[in-house]
């Protein structure tokens, strides 16, 4: 369907008298996974749907149905119908002052090397032999090399006539190795899960994708073989993969609109930010600036406009160390009778769910230290790098995380690996011990597609582009905590 | 629904060439939902959704495909037509598959429950409205769920079910306190929704006093079923009982297939029909009524999809792929549920434990922070909320070791998650009284 089809659809199927949008989802994705250098059977989805959200008298329903018929979508409209005039009065705002979409435009990005270039031979070839790279020895027990493609086309259109239509294709490199002594399991992997980009095949080329097998194996041995992490107070650089975990629980959804509002309360949870703090709350030192950037070249959320219509631009979440806005779309920050502080974040995973405030490319800017500098100024700490397990409270408060890749730093130098290593903290005090932010030759552009969130529950994609950070007096901790 | 999905399957057969084989797994939905914050509508509307997953097998290979469908048979068959010939091509490209397992033989059946619905209205005021003190939030989901299998050999199985979710939390609005509570099932009982909604109400009282939080320690500790349910999140995602975990080494429960034991008192197992599960996997073959996991402490059998018995050359008990339990049971004990306070004495009395996580997998060591009902104990009387502390314990050790007593009553509890689509599938645990329930600062 071309969007202009689709507009024309809505002006058949809308109630009268109401204002309605139709949300159309395409999503073509394909899988490939090498599991002990087996091909497991390849997959592919072709999934279509379409959301309608009709507004009538002050409430709002939306109906979505993978009946893309007009007699589908017809009756998917007299659904929505019924249950804005349920909500009648008894919605959270008045839905017929709620922000809608004003402008119309297109929005794509460049793909160098597309997908469909490239015959499965030739990507099954590769993946055979990332995966027998990770082989060669015994305590190897498990090595899985996978490559997923997601490719979303959205056109939003309204009543009003405004027609948004947007393409993004996004890869998902998986690489991972399971060292095994007999009792004792450790894995390796490349970024846990933090490796998706937006884009084509050149994104394998860019991130070294051929060369990734052994590294990891031999990571994952040389870590399986390693001292388990000393427990105690010390300062410790965190590597931008692990950084991707800490800024995205720590700060983004801590910055949340919708969890600050209490909307998320009953699901992912609240925050101790409260919308007095936007403005005025000292969240770190000065050389912390947190971003939302919706222009960097192949971070997964980049994009255009949101899923309500707003239009993306880049906007400053944390200046200086001072917390000047939340994470919201238009309708929160009218909620917050902020409404200039909207940003185009209102994101859906799918046409199946509606949009609610979702981070998108979350990220902290590059500062001017070097890796050499970052890690030469501490005496006696560690590197942390690529999670491997997180626990944070509701409020977004006190959190424990666990990572891959750790190594302790004596004298200004890297030097013993060590393993099962983790750190805990509270977020604010966590952040005011940042020491040094790291230069962009430090900064890397990652991205992950599980973030989950919402009733009922989304999954979606978010972007982190992060630089290696230090930090002073960081409680570490061991297998034994 | 069903006879479109069949007639989809019949149609699908007549597509196919010499030694082409088909399978075809189905989840439907038809769902209405509200979400509720502050007792007000922030969302509502409807969800109808048909998902296919075909998967097209020749000459030792499979290749799969996933597609959206609209229902109808005559736009349903263009894009079936359409993938089995892309997949009949991606075969022609791809090496044999050694551990492709085969088919169940011909076989069909089918469940149906009936029960009654909520009407929008009823869905909406059962989360929606004032509370003294204190903010309701929440998301209602009700409607009808599918599944279904067909193959090209002559399996033909289809489930559908009605549910109805009620999940609700009270948010103090002058105190961090906030109680959880919730209703499942598949006839609406709105007296019994008041009734729930009214007790954790009352819950609140205690809640609303000041924080009294427990330095770090080990304590003597009561868990709700729905704690245990978030402290093995972690650990079935990892593979707990999962046979190629155990095969490889990687699941935290791997040392209870070789020789470490829990308590002798504890009794896991798979039994669909106590969710009211299907009582089929995706492939179509039956499940077993039961599959024994840890009996009398130690582990017996495994969840062994027909993947991983084709390459560890084990006997499937026909699970799916990831191999973690859809209806995991576990036997009750002798406590009297009822007198959990009296039971810890001094310590801990947890509803739930919050965004569990795998710290380590030797001990199934999990961390996790408090959430909702979180009660200081003393003299066996609930005294005060804990707030937010870090609990990180090892799972075997408080099923082993640190296992005091098992609750005498089992809970119910469906799984509310809704990634992509519902899920009929859920748990039956009861409490557990532990000694030595590790907090961390």
């Amino acid at each position: 369907m071309t969007p202009h089809e689709i507009q024309d659809l809505l002006g058949r199927i809308a109630p009268r008298g109401t204002w309605c949008s139709l949300r159309w989802v395409e999503n073509h994705s394909e899988n490939f996974t090498v599991r002990d250098d087996a091909l497991l059977p390849p997959s592919a989805t072709e999934d279509r749907g379409a959301m309608i959200t009709v507004v009538s008298g002050n409430g709002q329903g939306v109906a979505a149905t993978s009946d893309l018929s007009v007699g589908g979508l017809y009756q998917a409209a007299r659904v929505a119908l019924d249950w804005a005039q349920s909500m009648n009065d008894r919605g959270v705002v008045d839905f017929s002052k709620a922000p809608r979409p004003m402008q119309s435009g297109t929005w794509s990005h460049p793909i160098e090397k597309p997908w469909e270039d490239v015959s499965h031979n030739d990507l099954i070839d590769r993946l055979k032999s990332a995966c027998r790279q990770m082989s060669g020895d015994d305590r190897i027990v498990q090595r899985v090399v996978s490559l997923s493609r997601s490719r979303t086309d959205t056109t939003l259109v309204t009543t009003d006539g405004v027609t948004i239509q947007q393409s993004h294709d996004r890869l998902i490199p998986w690489l991972q190795a399971l060292a095994s002594d007999g009792s004792d399991v450790q894995s390796k992997s490349n970024g846990g899960r933090s490796d998706a980009q937006l884009g084509g095949l050149e994104i394998l080329d860019r991130n070294g994708f051929d060369e990734l097998g052994s590294s990891i194996r031999d990571e994952a041995i040389e870590t399986l073989l390693s001292p388990v992490c000393p427990s105690g107070v010390m300062d410790a650089v965190i590597g931008p993969a692990q950084m991707v975990l800490q800024v995205h629980e720590s700060i983004g959804h801590a910055l949340e609109l919708d969890r600050i509002l209490g909307d998320e309360r009953n699901y992912a949870g609240t925050s101790f930010v409260q919308s007095s703090d936007l403005g005025s709350l000292r969240w770190g030192p000065e050389i912390l600036d947190v971003v939302i950037d919706p222009g960097v070249a192949g971070e997964v959320c980049s994009t255009g406009f949101d899923d309500e219509g707003l239009e993306a631009e880049k906007v400053s979440l944390i200046e200086k160390g001072l917390l000047v806005r939340g994470i919201g779309g238009s309708l929160s920050a009218q909620r917050l009778q902020t409404p200039e502080a909207a940003m185009a974040v209102t994101r859906a995973c799918s046409w199946n769910r509606p949009p609610i405030d979702r981070m998108a490319n979350l990220n902290v800017e590059p500062g001017d230290t070097t890796m050499g500098d970052l890690i030469g100024g501490i005496e006696k700490g560690i590197w942390l790098d690529v999670n491997s397990s997180w626990s944070i409270d509701d409020r977004r408060w006190k959190f424990q995380f666990g990572v891959e890749d750790a190594r302790l730093i004596e004298d200004g130098q890297l030097t013993t690996r060590v393993k099962d290593a983790g750190y805990r903290s509270t977020t604010i005090p966590f952040w005011n011990s940042l020491d040094a932010v790291g230069d962009r030759d430090t900064w890397q552009v990652r991205g992950t597609p599980n973030c989950g969130k919402g009733e009922p529950n989304q999954m979606v994609f978010v972007g982190h582009a992060m630089p290696a950070c230090r930090f002073r007096g960081l409680e570490v901790f061991g297998r034994e905590g | 629904m069903q006879s479109w999905f069949f007639d989809l399957a019949d149609y699908s057969e007549t597509l196919l060439t010499a030694g082409e084989e088909i399978t075809l797994g189905f989840a439907g939905e038809k769902t209405g939902f509200t979400r509720i914050s502050a007792g007000k509508v922030r969302q509502a509307g409807s969800i109808e959704q048909r998902e296919v997953v075909l998967g097209l097998r020749s000459a030792g290979r499979e290749a799969r495909m996933n597609l959206m469908l609209s229902g109808m048979m005559e736009n349903d068959r263009s894009p079936v037509r359409n993938a089995i010939d892309r997949l009949s091509k991606i075969l022609k490209t791809i090496p044999e598959d050694p551990n492709l397992p085969p088919l169940p033989n011909s076989a069909s059946g089918e469940s149906r429950t009936e029960g009654r619905l909520p009407h929008k209205s009823e869905l909406i005021q059962s989360l929606a409205g004032e509370i003294p003190g204190a903010e309701s939030c929440g998301i209602a989901l009700t409607g009808m769920m599918y599944r279904g299998v067909a193959t090209s050999n002559a399996v033909r199985r289809w489930y559908e079910s009605p549910m109805t979710v009620i999940d609700g939390s009270m948010h103090l609005t002058e105190a961090p306190g906030a109680a959880k509570w919730s209703w499942a099932g598949r006839d609406w009982q709105g007296g019994e929704v008041s009734a729930r909604r009214e007790r954790a109400q009352r819950s609140l009282e205690l809640l609303s006093k000041p924080v009294d939080t427990p330095p770090a320690g080990e304590y003597r500790a009561w868990l709700e079923p729905a704690a245990i349910r978030d402290l093995f999140g972690p650990l079935l995602w990892n593979g707990a009982f999962s046979a190629r975990a155990i095969e490889k080494g990687s699941s935290p429960f791997a040392p209870l297939y070789s020789g470490e034991t829990l308590d002798p008192r504890v009794n896991f197992s798979e039994r669909p029909a106590a969710v009211g599960a299907p009582a089929f996997g995706n492939l179509g073959f039956a499940l077993p009524d039961r599959i024994p996991l840890i009996d009398g402490g130690a582990g017996v059998d495994r969840l062994v999809s027909p993947r991983t018995a084709s390459e560890f050359d084990l006997e499937t008990n026909g699970v799916n792929g990831p191999e973690t339990p859809s209806a995991l049971e576990m036997q009750p004990g002798a406590l009297d549920s009822q007198n959990s306070f009296e039971a810890v004495g001094d310590g801990l009395w947890l509803s739930h434990v919050h965004y569990c996580n795998m710290a380590a997998r030797e001990g199934a060591r999990v961390t996790g922070v408090t959430r909702w009902i979180a009660l200081r104990v003393r003299d066996g009387k609930p005294v005060a909320p804990v707030g937010t502390v870090r609990i990180d314990d090892s799972v075997i050790r408080l099923l082993g070791e640190g296992l005091l007593e098992i609750g005498n009553q089992v809970e119910v509890i469906p799984d509310n998650h809704t990634y992509g689509r519902r899920h009929p599938r859920g748990a039956v645990l009861p409490g557990i009284l532990v000694d030595g329930l590790r907090v961390v600062a």
